[in-house]
């Protein structure tokens, strides 16, 4: 469809531009071209992403996300309700939370978690050039002998920026090289040559909180790991880690941090806390419920300030120098609260769909939060803003993708009423817009076995295409008054999708069965289609601790789609785990014993059989020892357990 | 997105950043707004030994050269490595053995620790001049007021820089401009409007007495060439205040009788724009300072438009 003249892949590609403009202007000092930046993405997302009604619609759905998401500027607009001072109010109304909720939550071209690490590469790549071009500065500025600006303020002078915000944008950069590094394995001398650049300005930069979040952020990570994958490996990221802490903390034993130790008065934490003391004296004179209004959060408070004796803040009318107690001056407990309940919000979503990049990012914000009024200048507000907001859309779209295909629960899974093309359909949209999606199938065999088994059952319900393979999960939708549209066999599906492959250019990487069943498969479809689709291939026998190696691998064969033929629950925990290591693969899928069917290992059931839902009872002939279990058993159960649904017994 | 749209992107914006620099860099660094390849020595003061440095103060121990170093020059200080720091100062006061200048700023950095041993040079280094499109007469009450009078001349420079300000008295930042007397021996004496300049601005921080008034009705109806712009003295709570209603209306008849005057209008709440006390005696507040800067670029945008 064309709106103004412009294509749907035109605007696609303009949209992401748009993303990236605001994210790479961010850095430099001129702060107005940022400004322009966020103006065009608002502009283009209004008028030209998509017809207005369907964009109203979008906002109409996802309005609780939006609502979440733009809590700074709703709780500003309705701290003017007992304000008396309309100019200053209208100052600080953070209009960018609503601005970049509406248009990452209604906006037609998702974003996915591999759009997300692109913004940060270029984030990152911006704060480089930046941090390049204010030494070059300061260097020219010496050799001119116009004085020596290598040094904490006098730096954040050549910057354009406040240092200890530009120290934020170098965690942030600094966290996002690490996790990626962590990830990729690869052309790791160029994240070791980027994070030392970044330390190095860091450095110049002598933040003490700078050091403080990054040495918080690596130590959680140890924690994280252990909570998330209960297993610490002592492998090289580890010790790394351990090492990365120790070098951190020797930091504060250079010179620059000896000088902000020990002759920067204003910046110590016996200053801060006399400041903080203020602060607080300042928010109990007011309304405790409700603060003083998004207009006189900070009348009176240069009185407090020559009360405590705090003369450098009274002249320079410091702000509160913490988030936290700003929120409590401008909406009090009530405000406080809220603005707490949105980072719960950001921090839990990352940790349920594990994504480490998104906990850690946000430690490090919370904990600039403690030393710094982080939303009360233009770059902390749109760095936080920006990058949350975006990964807030995201991680809430999966289960928007969920919602959006009609999904009906049989006993204790969903399962997407798709019929095979339309699966097909889905999977194609989401490859060409770059999304990751996780495929699963679930028979009765796979329900039955999900009542006891609660990790898989996280995994399947959790992935984002759930389609039935089993008849009998047809039957008992049926039986259940939720009828699915049809089976859509795992096999099938897969062949269907090496073909879409083929016409599409994609890639694959076949991974499981034997090594010589998985040779036969690849060798099979690079003579019927081409040897191009085959992004590689591996065995499925591997020991726990070549899980990560082995998905890095994948990820790194810039494969668009994975199929994993192991059997159940192995497949699904194993692409569950490594989700965000495969975060670059559109789509993955588990095939089961499907490599052998291809490789003629196994024979199918004949046609009519399939169509009569008999498949099992051929699968039950050809194998009856290892399969009576499955089949005699697991259906006895799942018939049992869909009564039991339908009577409620 | 592509290499090269990133590449150019990120191009784009470097030229941006460098170009708003090379443009605008004497916000963040004032120093850049002086022509330091046309610096001159106007006199090597030799060896000293420095007593106090602050922000806005280079104290020395005394010695006789020292006294002569006008406030219209600049003193290069050069430490033992031969490091240079630049100091400008308003006013110097002598006391027993040591001689402070004060009401100063350093044009680069201000040295980080105490000095000792120094040698002091006396040097001019002028504005540099480009982009000037407008001259403009600066004439002002007194050159000793601290506050929004100091940096009133550059504020205005910085937010319109085609400002060009003439006078025979150079300011803490090098602009030039003319004091003003407004008694009646003082005014016949001192008052000289510089012939060059398009516009002539006019800044009395002081609540004119009735004798007073003679000179501003002669210093406003003696240019008919220039546009003028004037200033009326905004109210206090005082036993004042009548003065400067006369003072006002003065001003008013004399803007409704000659084009050529425009008057600044300074209105606003009791105290809000000026003050007055006893011993201060009456002063532009920093909000009244910024009223008239505003009012001034936007009436200087609007004439030569």
């Amino acid at each position: 469809m064309r709106l103004l003249g412009i294509t749907k892949t035109e605007k696609k590609k303009l949209y992401f531009w748009l993303c990236a403009f605001v994210a790479m202007t961010l850095p430099f000092p001129k702060l107005s071209f940022n400004s322009f930046a966020i103006i065009l993405l608002g502009i283009f997302s209004v008028f030209l992403q998509q017809p207005f009604l369907a964009k109203t619609k979008l906002i109409k759905k996802n309005l609780h996300w939006i609502v979440i998401a733009s809590i700074p500027t709703l709780l500003a607009l309705f701290g003017l309700l007992w304000t008396e001072d309309y100019p200053s109010a209208t100052t600080n109304l953070k209009p960018t939370f609503l601005i970049f909720s509406i248009v990452f939550f209604s906006s037609s071209e998702k974003l996915s978690l591999s759009d997300l690490s692109k913004l940060l590469d270029l984030f990152t790549i911006s704060v480089i050039t930046a941090s390049i071009l204010a030494v070059g500065k300061a260097v020219w500025l010496d050799v001119q002998g116009l004085g020596k600006y290598y040094f904490y303020l006098d730096f954040g002078k050549v910057l354009g920026h406040h240092p200890t915000y530009f120290a934020l944008f170098i965690c942030i950069c600094s966290i996002h090289l690490a996790v990626k590094a962590n990830r990729e394995n690869k052309l790791l001398w160029l994240y070791f040559v980027a994070m030392a650049f970044l330390g190095l300005v860091l450095y110049l930069l002598s933040s003490k909180m700078s050091i403080i979040a990054l040495i918080v952020v690596l130590a959680s990570s140890f924690l994280l790991e252990i909570y998330l994958y209960k297993n610490v490996k002592t492998n090289l990221w580890s010790r790394t880690k351990l090492a990365g802490i120790l070098l951190l903390c020797l930091i504060f034993l250079t010179p620059n941090f000896q000088k902000r130790l020990t002759s920067e008065k204003a910046s110590n934490f016996e200053e801060r806390l006399e400041l903080w003391e203020a602060v607080f004296n300042k928010y109990q004179q007011g309304s405790i419920i409700f603060g003083a209004g998004t207009g006189d959060g900070r009348k009176g408070l240069v009185k407090e300030y020559q009360e405590v004796g705090y003369e450098i803040a009274a002249k320079e009318h410091y702000n509160a120098h913490n988030q936290y107690l700003e929120e409590l001056l401008f909406y009090g407990f009530f405000g406080l609260i809220i603005f707490l309940l949105q980072l719960i919000i950001f921090f839990i979503l990352p940790i349920q769909k594990k994504y480490s990049l998104g906990y850690y990012l946000l430690i490090c914000f919370m904990l600039f939060m403690m030393s710094e009024s982080i939303l009360e200048r233009h770059s902390g507000e749109i760095l936080y803003s920006y990058f949350m907001i975006i990964l807030f859309s995201i991680l809430v779209d999966n289960n928007n993708f969920i919602e959006k295909n009609d999904r009906i629960k049989v006993l204790n899974t969903y399962v997407d009423n798709l019929s095979n093309s339309e699966t097909l359909e889905l999977i194609d949209e989401a490859i060409k817009e770059r999304k990751h999606i996780h495929h699963v199938v679930v028979n009765a065999s796979k329900i039955v076995s999900m009542q006891t088994d609660l990790r898989l059952r996280q995994s399947v319900n959790s992935s984002d295409l759930i389609n039935a393979d089993g008849q009998a999960v047809v039957w008992a939708s049926k039986i259940l008054g939720k009828p699915l549209k049809e089976r859509v066999a795992g096999i099938d599906l897969m062949q269907n999708l090496v073909e879409m492959a083929f016409q599409n250019d994609y890639k694959i990487y076949f991974f499981g069965a034997k090594e010589e069943i998985v040779e036969a498969v690849v060798k099979k479809y690079s003579k019927k289609y081409s040897e191009d689709i085959i992004a590689g291939y591996r065995n499925g026998y591997f020991k726990k601790e070549e899980e990560k190696s082995i998905a890095s691998q994948i990820r790194e064969s810039g494969a668009h789609m994975l199929f994993v033929a192991i059997s159940s629950p192995t497949k699904e925990n194993f692409l569950f785990e490594n989700k965000h290591v495969l975060s670059n693969v559109n789509f993955i899928m588990g095939v089961g014993g499907s490599f052998d069917v291809i490789a003629g290992k196994v024979r199918r059931a004949p046609k009519w059989m399939q169509k009569a839902g008999l498949e099992w009872c051929y699968r039950l002939m050809q194998e009856p020892k290892r399969m009576w279990k499955r089949y005699v058993i697991g259906n006895s159960k799942f018939i049992l357990l869909v009564l039991k649904e339908r009577f409620k017994f | 997105m592509t290499v090269k749209n990133i590449i150019l992107t990120l191009l784009t914006i470097l030229i941006v950043s460098i170009w708003d620099f090379n443009k605008k860099g004497y916000h963040e660094f004032p120093q850049l707004i002086y022509d330091w390849d046309q610096k001159r020595t106007i006199k090597d003061h030799g060896n000293t030994r420095t007593y106090k440095l602050s922000h806005n103060t280079l104290g020395l121990y005394y010695n006789r050269s020292l006294e002569s170093i006008h406030e219209n020059n600049t003193i290069e200080v050069l430490d033992e490595r031969g490091r240079p720091f630049y100091f400008r100062f308003m006013y110097k006061q002598i006391m027993d053995s040591i001689i402070e200048f004060k009401g100063g700023i350093w044009l680069t950095q201000i040295p980080k620790k105490k000095l000792g041993e120094v040698r002091l040079k006396e040097v001019d280094i002028p504005l540099i001049i480009k982009d000037h499109k407008i001259s403009v007469g600066f004439i002002g009450i007194t050159n000793d007021k601290w506050g929004g009078f100091k940096t009133i001349r550059k504020n205005i420079k910085f937010s319109y820089p085609k400002i060009n300000f003439l006078g025979n008295q150079k300011d803490v930042f090098g602009f030039e401009y003319s004091t003003l007397d407004i008694t009646p021996e003082g005014y016949e004496n001192n008052v000289e409007v510089p012939e060059q300049c398009e516009i002539v601005m006019i800044l009395i921080d002081k609540i004119p007495e009735d004798e007073d008034l003679e000179s501003i009705q002669k210093l406003l109806s003696a240019t008919k060439d220039k546009l003028l712009l004037v200033h009326t003295w905004p109210l206090v709570e005082s036993m004042k205040a009548e003065k400067l209603e006369k003072a006002n209306n003065l001003v008013r008849k004399l803007n409704e009788k000659n084009q050529n005057i425009f008057v600044i209008d300074l209105k606003g709440g009791s105290e809000e724009l000026a003050q007055y006390d006893e011993n201060k005696g009456y002063f532009l507040t920093s909000f009244g300072y910024s009223l008239f800067k505003t009012e001034v670029i936007e009436i200087i945008g609007n004439y030569k438009d």
